[in-house]
């Protein structure tokens, strides 16, 4: 088991790694220049411009650029954003969690969901219950996680005005302790379920379909014809074999999953990594977005880390691939 | 061996041969729709997707409005002037959303078609010479499905500016892997098969193998992938431009959301019925896609959703 962990670290250490490549490859290679912008517009002077340049390091040759940069990252450095004058680092460390929360929140409530009413609707096959629920994830897995946000928003803050529009914490009270969760419980509620309503749809459908293709194949025949109690059957061998696929899909779908929170982070206003890279692509803030693209992709691999482990303990055939 | 009697025979043994591989074939197309077109969902899907497709077309004829047009009244409510109500610049949403099918059906299809020409090469190249060739391509692969490519698309098209044509190659450069996986596993049971080993012994060199045997016999899961990824396509333009990165000439379903937002309250008619373009779009493509998985099933007793 710690063979393949430490298998597994070195993989995450390698798209780290790819990331890093990736981000410092594009930076260079993107035409316009930040100093311009960071100069002003008119006329900006050769000093003003030599000085920026040697403030942000951009006049010394790439390498060592790319050395430098490499180096700052082992030590935690992000580089420091344009637009806020703050250290990326601390910036995502800010907005991070937040954005964690919400995505984990939804992915692992999505995941049971799913499981429950792919199970069910496998056994329930050509039931009312089963046709409705098909029809619903289908169209739920056709919708934009943002759009079905703005709608929950619309009808659920401005029309019923039940649930709070915006923000993770009310701005007129400032609660402590419990009041405090409560109140972010509240405001989790619309950003979750939009999230939940998106997401669930995949498990389902895995889970159902894996369902039925372990319902059909031999070991089962040959249990039911040994004599074994359908339930038995059902919940002991069926359903073990049939999670295994919703658990490899729930490590795929953790990037979808960030994305479209980060998404809908915007529609409601979280104070997450969402608002953070919008603000970073409207105001051409690269070091942020690069800092921001890194730590989603960390986040992301050490996420499927834990769930390759996860995995692994619960089919001992992966721990000795 | 008679010699001379060889090329005569041999003239007409090639319109016999040209003539039973012709029938077959058609036969196999006709066989293959037949059962596409048994399937609910696909043929749901085949009639919508025909639609669009004529509807991106004749955009210009149905439109009652032009395609940036800035009529009077600005956030009219969906009525007989304006079926679908207008947004705040007082632009025609049905229009606007009628001429804005033929960006998000470019898009899919342009995205989709890279994709699918970088997954097939990789995948093919991938199980086909397996060795260390697979083994770095299929962990390039598995990164690149895993990762969240989003914010990469994000951070190219901030540094390199937002055109459509950027948008459609850089979605269609990341949503590749599930297409070189695909094509992977059908290059693996490919290679081991008869024919392929005895164009091997033949001589024939291992990229025409690639290309005229293993590419095309085992394009059908691609093709129905490819179904599948425009509808990814398009769900990921319109998350672009929600956060502004979609071309901004061009208003696209996404840029209607992302403009209408701000009047949510006071026009939600500007923010749903592109919303709904989209989800109705996207469900086509996917009970297309259904149909096509449809046929490769060797067992089509259930609707196989995934």
């Amino acid at each position: 088991m710690l063979q393949f962990i430490i298998r597994r670290l070195i993989g995450l250490v390698v798209i780290v790694f790819i990331v890093v490549v990736l981000n410092f490859m594009l930076m260079h290679l993107a035409p316009g220049d930040p100093i311009s912008i960071l100069a002003g517009v008119d006329h900006p002077s050769q000093t003003m411009v030599n000085q920026l340049r040697a403030k942000y390091g951009l006049d010394q040759p790439l390498s060592v650029q790319f050395k430098r940069y490499v180096g700052n990252l082992l030590h935690g450095d992000l580089g420091r954003s344009i637009i806020y004058d703050q250290p990326v680092s601390k910036l995502i460390g800010q907005r991070l969690p937040p954005t964690l929360l919400l995505t984990l929140t939804a992915a692992v409530v999505s995941l049971v969901l799913g499981i429950l009413l792919g199970t069910w609707s496998a056994t329930e096959l050509g039931s009312r219950f089963e046709g409705v629920i098909s029809t619903v994830s289908y169209t739920f897995y056709a919708m934009p996680a943002f759009w079905l946000g703005l709608m929950l928003m619309l009808v659920f803050s401005s029309i019923l005005d039940i649930l709070p529009t915006s923000g993770m914490t009310s701005s007129r009270h400032s609660y402590v302790g419990l009041m405090h969760w409560l109140d972010v419980a509240k405001h989790l509620v619309l950003p979750v379920t939009t999230l939940i309503l998106i997401e669930t749809p995949v498990y389902y459908r895995i889970t159902r379909t894996s369902i039925l293709q372990s319902i059909n194949s031999n070991f089962v025949t040959m249990l039911t014809a040994s004599g074994m109690k359908e339930s038995t059957i059902f919940n002991k061998y069926v359903l073990k074999n049939a999670i295994l696929p919703t658990v490899t899909m729930f490590g795929l779908r953790l990037g979808y999953v960030i994305t479209g929170a980060a998404l809908v982070e915007i529609v409601f206003a979280w104070p997450g990594m969402g608002r953070l890279t919008l603000d970073a692509v409207f105001r051409r803030d690269y070091t942020l977005l690069m800092g921001v693209y890194l730590a989603v992709s960390i986040s992301v691999g050490l996420m499927i880390l834990i769930t390759d482990v996860v995995y692994a303990y619960i089919d001992p055939r992966i721990r000795y691939e | 061996m008679s010699n001379s009697r060889l090329p005569r025979r041999e003239s007409v043994s090639t319109q016999e041969v040209r003539q039973s591989l012709m029938r077959p074939l058609n036969e196999r197309f006709i066989k293959t729709w037949r059962i596409f077109w048994g399937h609910r969902l696909g043929r749901v899907g085949f009639v919508g997707l025909c639609i669009l497709v004529l509807i991106a077309v004749f955009a210009s004829w149905l439109a009652p409005y032009g395609q940036s047009e800035l009529t009077a009244d600005a956030l009219a409510a969906p009525g007989a002037q304006h079926l679908l109500g207008t947004d705040h610049l007082g632009r025609d949403i049905l229009s606007q959303l009628l001429y804005g099918s033929r960006i998000s059906l470019m898009v899919g299809f342009t995205s989709a078609f890279i994709s699918a020409f970088i997954g097939v090469i990789i995948g093919a190249t991938a199980g086909y010479y397996g060795g260390w060739a697979d083994e770095l391509l299929s962990k390039v692969t598995d990164v690149a499905l895993m990762m969240p490519v989003f914010f990469l698309i994000l951070l190219v098209l901030t540094l390199f500016g937002s055109s459509l044509l950027y948008v459609m190659i850089i979605i269609g450069f990341t949503i590749w892997p599930s297409n070189a996986r695909l094509m992977r596993a059908q290059a693996l049971t490919l290679r081991e098969r008869t024919f392929v080993k005895a164009s091997r012994l033949l001589g024939e060199s291992n990229l025409n193998i690639l290309w005229r045997h293993i590419i095309p016999n085992g394009l059908q899961p691609v093709i129905a992938n490819t179904t599948l990824q425009m509808a990814g396509a398009i769900l990921t333009e319109a998350s672009l431009s929600f956060i502004g990165l979609g071309d901004p000439n061009l208003s696209s379903w996404g840029r209607m959301i992302f403009e209408g937002r701000g009047y949510l309250t006071m026009g939600w008619w500007a923010t749903l019925f592109p919303g709904f373009a989209i989800v109705i779009t996207v469900l086509i493509l996917y009970f297309v896609g259904d149909g096509l998985n449809y046929i490769m099933q060797p067992d089509r007793r259930s609707g196989g959703l995934s």
